[in-house]
């Protein structure tokens, strides 16, 4: 699951690595959808990134279904580098070309930027570590993170688009039925599901 | 830049029973019929009323078509025979459990997602390659018109693998998961290669069911 909303989300700046806390849509957002999850997924733990935006959406719906939170910091988002905190606007007049470069999927030639190799592989990680046994597990990360995770798990190309981003608390289902847990015998189940759309 | 949903059709008899369809031409009966008002409605809440409809020419999906194209005024949808479901040859109206007794060789590669070696199954690629030129096609009509939304209603297979070659995922075995009665995915297309899957298996309440 993708976190609430932010006041950067609001406004179309990038986050990556910042550490932006929730706004009050954001908290809504979670304690509208905490019901509907504690009814379909009602795991005992959820693993979150340990940036506030992910780990209070991550608290308010384990609060709603009895669960623990522990946090795995190679859930957090990519990092931007210098581009964090410049809003969306901005990055398009005076960054064009490489802002064109990433909307392709393409990696931005940009100061700090981590590239889709060593997100995949540190996500990749946090999901060995932390998706373990039978049953149904919960992670609450980021978009950008999330996306890249999936191309991995279907053994996509990390540099596709063909994998919309997540809306905020929206959430996407995998599952590998098979014996093997390596990247690319995962099937995708639900992408950017909602609480409105899993309605009651 | 312009959406479609693919929407996979209302329940039948022979689907409750888990007797494969396939080519077989089977109508939704009264449940299937109540359950088709439920999608439609459903799917106009979701993305309201100017849609261009088109289905699959099989009866299942053509009357669940209906139902949203009638509910926004532009009914009956048009026909695409591109939209129509896999052939599943001989296994055609068998139940699952007489197909593993009978094939059990066959009905294994298909568990695991393969082309089971059998008279007259429609093979993956080539039903991929039908259904996806066929959503191609429209999806350039509705960008030239101007039409934002195109709701597709077509089949369980043929959608999975339509939507597979056009996001060029591998086809045996999916990784697009099983797609539910009344489910629907939304891909958009920005021009050329460009398909992004937007959504996937979402419209169903938690029970997992429309009813």
């Amino acid at each position: 699951m993708r976190h609430g909303e932010t006041d950067w989300n609001a406004a179309h700046r990038l986050q990556g690595a910042s550490d932006v806390p929730l706004n009050e849509n954001g908290r809504a957002q979670a304690r509208a959808a905490a019901p509907v999850l504690a009814r379909i997924v009602p795991v005992k733990t959820i693993v979150a990134s340990d940036l506030s935006r992910a780990l209070e959406t991550a608290h308010i719906i384990a609060d709603a279904m009895g669960a623990d939170v522990v946090t795995d910091q190679r859930l957090r988002e990519r990092s931007y580098g210098v581009w964090e905190g410049l809003p969306e606007a901005v990055l398009r007049s005076e960054h064009g070309e490489e802002h064109t470069r990433w909307a392709e999927g393409l990696e931005p030639r940009v100061e700090g930027y981590e590239g889709h190799d060593a997100v995949a592989k540190r996500a990749l990680a946090a999901v060995a570590d932390n998706v373990t046994g039978d049953g149904t597990h919960m992670l609450v990360a980021h978009g950008s993170t999330i996306r890249v995770l999936i191309c991995a798990l279907l053994g996509m190309e990390l540099a596709s688009r063909a994998i919309a981003t997540l809306g905020n608390v929206h959430w996407a289902e995998l599952e590998n039925a098979t014996a093997d847990d390596a990247p690319g015998n995962w099937v995708l189940r639900r992408l950017n599901a909602a609480g409105d759309t899993v309605s009651a | 830049m312009t959406s479609l949903v693919l929407v996979r059709h209302a329940r039948t008899g022979f689907n409750t029973e888990g007797r494969l369809q396939g080519s077989l031409d089977v109508p939704l009966e009264q449940d299937g019929l109540a359950q088709s008002e439920r999608i439609a409605q459903r799917v106009v809440g979701e993305y309201g009323t100017s849609l261009a409809v088109a289905t699959s020419p099989l009866l299942r999906s053509s009357q669940t078509a209906d139902a949203v194209a009638v509910l926004v005024g532009i009914g009956p949808a048009e026909r695409d025979e591109r939209f129509t479901q896999r052939p599943y040859g001989v296994w055609e109206g068998h139940t699952w459990d007489e197909v593993r007794e009978r094939w059990p060789a066959e009905y294994a590669a298909r568990r695991a997602g393969l082309d089971p070696a059998i008279p007259g199954w429609g093979q993956s690629d080539d039903v991929a390659d039908r259904v996806a030129a066929g959503l191609r096609e429209w999806a350039a009509e509705a960008a030239r018109t101007g039409v934002e939304t195109t709701v597709i209603v077509s089949h369980g297979s043929a959608i999975m693998l339509g939507v597979s070659r056009l996001l060029d995922l591998p086809l045996t075995p999916s990784r697009l998961g099983h797609l539910p009665h009344g489910a629907w995915n939304e891909i958009r297309w920005n021009g050329g290669d460009d398909w992004r899957l937007e959504r996937y298996c979402v419209g169903l309440p938690a029970s997992g069911t429309v009813g």
